[in-house]
């Protein structure tokens, strides 16, 4: 008798009819804003350090919880820890947005395995459901052995189509004041950068209407 | 002293927890869904760029 796993290959229709289902779900998820429930992450957080734990002893299984107010106080908090020194350099600060946790923001992932968990028939283990309470409920975060630096979803989210965009203001603001601008979805540093662009923006609409109207004006001759 | 990381979740970790009951090659099928998404990935890519 052979004991070779027999492998999932193809999605019935039926499984194929629930996709719209987590395409909204995980849309929601990823753009969540709002009061943060700070024991639910905690919980959920704690959970994932549990199983990696048991897992591999990678880090103890009930971590310390800090909070900051905002992705840009946790990064520099980050920074120091990791360091184990308050003095911490702008680079070294900067380093840790490609070291954090996204939290909500990791949900475009997230939603294909938990669609594969739930409603494929596989095998699984209690992580499937341990990272979907956290993209849940957690903001961006930072793991270390045995501490977390936890920070709130953001309060408010501003899109264009589809990135990250205000032209009159923030496009992501945080409890402690902290903003995130952005035009078209890249990231300025301030206003007055998103002024600056914005300016230019128009300058350049002026000038290719100047020439459109020129163009015109001359076939018309 | 330097504090050691600890990635609590990933993607790795994830497919270990699915026991390799898929097939790998066919992780496309339920890609659809990522790739309807794909914007949260260049939020955060620009976030991870840009910074905070």
């Amino acid at each position: 008798m052979s004991t070779e796993k027999k492998l999932i290959d193809k999605l019935t229709p039926e499984q194929e009819a629930k996709i719209p289902e987590y395409l909204e779900k995980y849309k929601k998820i990823g753009l969540s804003t709002g009061p943060t429930d700070k024991g639910k992450a905690e919980a959920a957080v704690r959970r994932a350090y549990e199983y990696m734990h048991k897992k591999d002893g990678s880090c103890v299984p009930n971590p310390e919880f800090i909070w900051e107010g905002s992705p840009r106080a946790g990064q520099r908090l980050a920074a120091q820890y990791a360091k184990g020194d308050e003095n911490v350099t702008t680079e070294e600060i900067q380093a840790q947005a490609s070291m954090a946790s996204y939290g909500s923001f990791e949900a475009y992932w997230v939603s294909t395995y938990d669609f594969i968990a739930k409603e494929l028939p596989v095998e699984k283990d209690e992580l499937c459901d341990i990272v979907v309470e956290i993209v849940e409920t957690c903001g961006v975060y930072w793991s270390f052995e045995d501490l977390v630096i936890m920070t709130p979803k953001p309060l408010e989210i501003h899109l264009k189509g589809d990135k990250l965009h205000n032209d009159s203001g923030s496009a992501m603001s945080y409890p402690d004041g902290n903003c995130v601008y952005a035009i078209d979805g890249e990231i300025k540093a301030s206003l007055m950068e998103i002024a600056i662009a914005k300016r230019v923006s128009e300058e350049e609409e002026t000038v290719a209407t100047g020439k459109k109207a020129k163009g015109k004006a001359k076939k018309g001759a | 002293m330097i504090r050691k990381r600890c990635r609590v979740i990933s993607i790795y970790h994830i497919r270990n927890a699915l026991h390799d009951t898929i097939d790998r090659s066919a992780y496309s099928f339920a890609d659809v869904l990522r790739s309807k998404l794909i914007f949260m990935f260049e939020i955060k890519e620009k976030l991870q760029t840009g910074g905070f």
